[in-house]
């Protein structure tokens, strides 16, 4: 998860309040903010993003929540922007494309490196968090001063107006900027396969940006600039909305003046960004106490909304109408109320109660036969082992010589050659542990209880899982009559009626090998003989016998 | 009779208690090997001591004779009082006669003067019968002879000056070194030799209790040789559960003792029960194939009732009837139709809650969750999880902490902290952190109220709590171990070692 420096002194400064390092962690924590620490080289505090929270995502914000919490400054921060001259204007044909923008301009502003970082960083983000890696929201930022309004949002061709893309030195078309430019190379799979692509220009044709990958060279943010334009661009008007929401408040936090844009869709609509209006919310304290289990009063209940920046007053009724900011993008359930009024609350004054219901344990009957299972293998001496579910067809099927008949589940995004398919066996874990043991005194005596797996087009899942137990001894003296000893005292404990069958099988020496068949003439298992083709391969220096009984089989009957 | 009780008889007939080995050799007609193994368990028993005495022993060279060289020579000579060198070899009827010359004038019988040898009042003496020690010696040495001996025989004469003067004559004498080791009865020794040549029995000394002694009634009659009790042993290993095995069925445990169901559910899952059912959005970043493993064979699964999957999707695109505003996105069948494998038993306590809503239930579920994670000293792609959930129109999050709080007191830890988190699926969302004493707080998972975007379209209407915890970490702290991977790849070395108690 991304993570997020914030200047100590900075915050402190918002905030209004020398708080210190160690009660600024613990408030954040108590906020819910996974605070990593203050690096101890450069003195910034370092956060893990949530992503549910992009309000939090930089220092204005942090400080806005900071001073509710601490009771600096309760209730809703409200943001109020006079309508700017600047307007934006949608052309026809982007509906399939990229079809949302919302736009601001923000006037008065000093760039600072400070401000210039806390900007990228946002911008970064929220590209990540609500953008969801700009599929769902793009931003860009540009000097106002270079540009001449009204803009346009419109679809250009792939070889259409050429321009200078950001970092640059000659004008490309949008394809050439997919092809070659860096961000077009990362981003262009959000608009590979589309007729036309977008683009934002001004009323003289000069390119703002190509959403969501890249912003034109020549209107880029310089020290100079004091006047900024901003665009958020998406396919839904919702994350679109609430992206440019969070940019403007931290604008405004910062001193900007913010200005509404009117953007004019087609089909006549009319949208004035940013829209800061607070979304009305009505809760009941009763289900306060039904989901946190604490009865604050109407007037606590109001109060605690208000230190989390709610705009909150009692209704007649005795429910309490929220006002939610348009930057808590993360609202959308009463719920969510609800949690935050625990948290001002404070998790720590929570005092935990037992749950008075009675009721009687049912233990999985499968998972106590396993306990019964492995209860009679440690008596027998065993030592249990537990190997990976995660395997490959070279540990399963090539090194013990048995055949693969292609019922296997395969990862279509494995992360190592030798974890990209479950395993069909246990009966490689077992080996693979002698091998890896082989300086190790013998007798060793191993066993493991887990899952196989195999496809089952008519499972719901298509495949299907056994309970397995294997078990292996290698020592210099074992053989075929020692298995067989330690099987049947397993049968016999847990009242199993064993047949054995000779059949030659990988990995087993002929003659020396036998399936193992239940009171019903079911095949339960195998076991034999480790043939030294096999123990050569996995530089095990001494006779190994081994076998797999299914659990699942022989619980059923 | 065997040979201990015979080596005890003899040595308490011998003068003094006390026989050499080759005394007892003869007397007892055996093996010296026998003797001497049937005297160093004697002597462990504490019966006898072995006393080690080295001492010389004389054997004839290979030109011995009773009379040493010089004497023959003096002898010949016959009592001049001077003879000429050049006289000798005739007299002495020998060419090379430097050597009589030598011992001649070194034993002082006769002094060089010049080209002749003059006789001393030594060599008069000599010649009248004053014998020397060496001598004396040397008519013993017909026969092999120790030194010992030589004194018992020739008392009064210096035989150590006789053996000195002989040294080095090794064509005449050869002088070895022995060692010769001598039995002695101890008190103990004693007193047992007495009482075996009482009761006419032989009290012989046992190692292994035998089945035949115990059913003969033989063993009245023997004795247990004692043990260095202090020895160490060779190691043997019981078999056992494996350290995170123990770690799992404890948890077990603890959630039955609090009157939990157990389920399960299958590990190939689709993703509309891994993450749908849970209101994550199918583009939430857990999603992705960078965090999920999704499978190539079988790519997809069935879904359940029709319904229920409208619901749900209805939750995810506009809240449908829970309340929420929802994700506002459209939602995909195919999607939730892909086949991965599961990311958290969730799947499994989201399945129990579909199947059977109805308040009160209390569930939980252990099993292995994937996530595609590089592997290091912290993490696999594959691990343990154990999920919980609570139905019941009275649970609340304080119910919940107090439910976990009660389960990390039976898993071993002091206190249990929460702290609020995010999850998609839960509102509140509380991470857990648990105090391990020595080991301090230690973050074991997450937990919550599943939100009603989770509970309604699976037709709950009461309050769920839900939570999902790790096992692995618990286990690496009991057990000290601090690679993850110690507990998959197992080294039979330290699980033989891994202590039950802890």
């Amino acid at each position: 998860m991304p993570v997020v420096t914030i200047a100590p002194a900075l915050l402190r400064r918002l905030v209004g309040r020398p708080l210190a390092d160690e009660e600024l962690i613990r408030v954040l924590a108590e906020l819910g903010c996974d605070v990593e620490g203050i690096d101890s080289q450069t003195g910034m505090l370092r956060i893990n993003l949530l992503p549910a929270r992009p309000d939090l995502f930089d220092v204005c914000g942090l400080a806005r929540a900071l001073k509710g919490y601490l009771e600096i400054e309760t209730g809703l921060a409200e943001y109020r922007f006079p309508d700017s001259a600047v307007r934006v204007r949608v052309q026809p044909g982007l509906e399939a494309i990229r079809p949302f923008i919302a736009t601001a301009v923000v006037r008065g502003l000093r760039f600072s490196d400070e401000l210039v970082g806390v900007i990228m960083d946002l911008q970064e983000n929220l590209h990540w968090g609500l953008g969801r890696d700009r599929r769902r929201a793009s931003i860009g930022i540009y000097d106002l001063n270079t540009v001449t309004p009204d803009i346009i949002y419109q679809p250009v061709k792939p070889d259409g107006l050429r321009f200078v893309p950001l970092g640059g030195d000659k004008p490309q078309t949008p394809q050439e900027i997919l092809d070659t430019h860096p961000k077009g190379q990362a981003y262009r799979h959000l608009l590979e396969g589309l007729p036309a692509y977008p683009l934002l220009a001004d009323s003289r044709n000069r390119v703002l940006s190509m959403p969501p990958i890249i912003n034109s060279e020549e209107t880029k943010v310089t020290p100079q600039t004091t006047d900024i334009f901003i665009d958020v661009t998406g396919p839904e008007s919702g994350a679109v909305s609430r992206t440019l929401s969070v940019i403007a408040a931290v604008f405004a936090d910062l001193g900007g003046r913010v200005e509404r844009v009117r953007v004019e869709y087609p089909d006549g609509k009319i949208w004035q960004t940013p829209d800061m209006s607070p979304e009305p919310m009505c809760l009941d304290p009763a289900e306060v106490r039904q989901i946190i289990g604490i009865n604050p009063d109407i007037s606590e209940t109001v109060q605690l909304l208000r230190r989390m920046r709610y705009g909150a007053e009692p209704l007649p009724d005795r429910r309490i109408r929220v006002l939610v900011p348009a930057y808590r993008s993360d609202v959308m359930h009463t719920r969510d109320l609800i949690e935050d009024v625990a948290i001002a609350y404070g998790y720590h004054r929570l005092k935990p109660e037992i749950l008075p219901t009675v009721t009687s344990s049912q233990p999985s009957r499968l998972e106590e036969f396993c306990v019964l299972v492995r209860r009679v293998m440690t008596g027998l001496g065993f030592i249990e082992i537990m190997s990976l579910n995660l395997s490959s067809p070279e540990a399963q099927f090539e090194k013990l010589g048995i055949p693969d008949d292609g019922r296997t589940v395969i990862l279509e995004n494995p992360i190592s050659v030798e974890q990209r398919i479950l395993r069909r066996h246990l009966l490689a874990g077992i080996m693979e542990t002698m091998s890896l043991n082989s300086t190790q005194p013998y007798p060793q005596k191993i066993f493991e209880i887990g899952d196989a797996f195999e496809l089952d087009p008519q499972a719901e899942t298509s495949a299907r899982s056994r309970r397995q137990l294997a078990l292996g001894i290698a020592d210099a003296k074992t053989g075929f009559a020692e298995l067989r000893q330690i099987l049947e005292a397993l049968g016999r404990e847990l009242d199993w009626e064993l047949g054995f069958a000779p059949e030659d099988r990988m990995p087993f020496i002929p003659g020396r090998s036998a399936i193992i068949i239940s009171a019903a003439g079911e095949r339960v298992g195998s076991g034999g003989e480790v043939h030294p083709e096999v123990l050569e391969r996995l530089g095990i220096g001494v006779p190994v016998v081994l076998a797999q009984l299914d659990l699942d089989r022989l619980f059923r009957s | 009779m065997n040979l201990e009780s015979g080596l005890l008889r003899a040595l308490l007939e011998a003068p003094e208690n006390r026989l050499t080995v080759n005394e007892l050799v003869s007397r007892l007609k055996t093996d010296q090997s026998l003797v001497m193994a049937a005297a160093v368990k004697l002597k462990e028993s504490g019966l006898v001591e072995i006393i080690e005495r080295t001492f010389e022993e004389l054997s004839p060279g290979l030109q011995w004779s009773k009379k040493l060289p010089e004497r023959s020579a003096l002898e010949r000579l016959g009592g001049e009082s001077a003879v000429e060198l050049s006289r000798l070899p005739v007299l002495l009827a020998k060419d090379d006669v430097r050597a009589e010359v030598k011992w001649l004038t070194r034993k002082g019988w006769f002094s060089r003067e010049r080209d002749r040898l003059v006789l001393t009042e030594k060599g008069r003496q000599a010649l009248a019968g004053a014998r020397e020690p060496d001598e004396l010696v040397l008519e013993q040495v017909q026969e092999r002879v120790t030194v010992p001996e030589l004194k018992k025989r020739l008392a009064g004469v210096d035989v150590e000056t006789g053996v000195k003067l002989l040294r080095g004559r090794e064509e005449l004498v050869r002088i070895r070194q022995r060692v010769e080791r001598v039995l002695k009865l101890t008190e103990a020794g004693i007193s047992a030799a007495q009482r075996q040549a009482e009761t006419g029995g032989l009290t012989a000394e046992v190692t292994q209790l035998t089945p035949e002694l115990i059913t003969s009634g033989r063993w009245r009659q023997v004795r247990f040789r004692r043990y260095d009790v202090s020895l160490p042993a060779k190691e043997v290993y019981p078999g056992k559960e494996h350290p995170l095995g123990r770690i799992i069925s404890e948890a077990r445990r603890a959630f039955l003792e609090m009157g939990f169901e157990e389920t399960a559910s299958p590990v190939v899952e689709t993703a509309f029960w891994d993450f749908d059912a849970l209101f994550q959005p199918q583009d939430h970043p857990a999603r992705e194939m960078q965090d999920t493993f999704y499978l190539a064979v079988p790519r997809t699964g069935r879904l359940p009732d029709p319904e229920l999957v409208a619901r749900v999707a209805q939750t995810h695109e506009n809240g449908g009837e829970t309340g929420s505003r929802g994700w506002q996105y459209r939602w995909q069948t195919a999607a939730a139709e892909r086949l991965l494998l599961r990311t958290h038993t969730t799947a499994a306590t989201i399945r129990a809650l579909a199947q059977n809503p109805s308040p009160p239930r209390k569930v939980f579920c252990i099993g292995r969750v994937f996530r595609r994670e590089n592997m290091d000293a912290t993490h696999l792609p594959e691990f343990i999880q154990i999920d919980g959930i609570i139905i019941d129109e009275r649970a609340s999050l304080v119910t919940l902490f107090g439910t976990l709080a009660e389960f990390y007191r039976k898993m071993g830890a002091s206190e249990v902290r929460f702290r609020p988190s995010y999850f998609p699926y839960t509102e509140p969302s509380v991470e857990v952190f648990a105090n391990l004493g020595r080991l301090g707080w230690v973050e074991m998972g997450g937990a919550g109220v599943f939100r009603p975007e989770v509970t309604i379209p699976l037709g709950c209407r009461a309050t769920v709590l839900a939570w999902g915890l790790g096992l692995e970490r618990l286990a690496m702290l009991r057990f000290g171990v601090s690679d993850i991977r110690k507990l998959y790849w197992a080294d039979i070395g330290w699980l033989r070692e891994a202590k039950l108690c802890r």
